[in-house]
């Protein structure tokens, strides 16, 4: 075998496996999503469409607080995937938002926006994010 | 005499900025496109009886005004050329295109 044989077997070696690593990549990157279209019920999966829609800016796709609109800000978006909020907890800084419970005035009030049955709805998809 | 130089440079400058207040109302901004130039500054200003969340995510200008209710306006110097696609938080479908020239 020459040299220029070998260096084109090489390349397309490398090549190969390049292809391969951004493969896994994507693959990993596409799990850290949460999926709950197959086991999830009704109101998770409504929950999630609402914070796709109007929370993941801050929050983030996995709800951890590392959304596009996070960065710089004091106190960062909360980490729902560790909150320690309760139900009637969550329910009124989403109401109300951040600065009605003396936190992040960045966290609007979403009580004009969305309706209770949403407000619920969400409330079901963060809990689907803690299991994550 | 440098000094005074500078300064007439410093206060014709901030007095050539030109000021815009773009609205939101109904949950739309009230234009879709704004042109200004560099140094202009823009009022966004909350003409619903609820809140709106102004930020921008372009490159070139990355802000976020924070949520504020009916009545207040918050302002952003715009400083470099090129253009900025402004949105609101809360509203999603919420858009203004400003086009910032030299």
């Amino acid at each position: 075998m020459n040299k220029s044989t070998l260096s084109i077997l090489l390349s397309f070696a490398i090549g190969l496996g390049i292809i391969n690593l951004s493969i896994l990549f994507y693959q990993s990157k596409k799990n850290d999503k949460p999926n709950i279209q197959d086991n999830g019920n009704k109101s998770q999966i409504r929950g999630m469409v609402v914070f796709q829609t109007y929370c993941v800016l801050c929050h983030g796709e996995k709800g951890d607080g590392t959304g596009r609109l996070a960065t710089g800000k004091i106190p960062p978006p909360a980490n729902l995937t560790k909150t320690m909020l309760n139900d009637e907890q969550l329910k009124a800084i989403i109401r109300g938002g951040g600065a009605s419970v003396g936190r992040s005035e960045f966290m609007p009030p979403w009580g004009e926006e969305l309706n209770d049955s949403q407000i619920n709805d969400l409330i079901e998809y963060i809990h689907v994010l803690k299991t994550k | 005499m440098k000094y005074i130089l500078l300064l007439m440079l410093i206060l014709s400058a901030n007095l050539s900025a030109k000021e815009y207040t773009v609205d939101q109302k109904d949950k739309q901004f009230t234009m879709s496109d704004l042109v200004i130039k560099v140094g202009d500054i823009v009022h966004f200003r909350n003409s619903d009886p609820f809140f709106h969340n102004v930020y921008s995510l372009s490159p070139l200008k990355i802000f976020d005004l924070g949520s504020y209710p009916k009545g207040q306006s918050k302002a952003v110097t715009f400083d470099k050329p090129g253009e900025i696609e402004v949105n609101c938080a809360i509203h999603p479908s919420m858009k203004i295109k400003i086009k910032v020239e030299k």
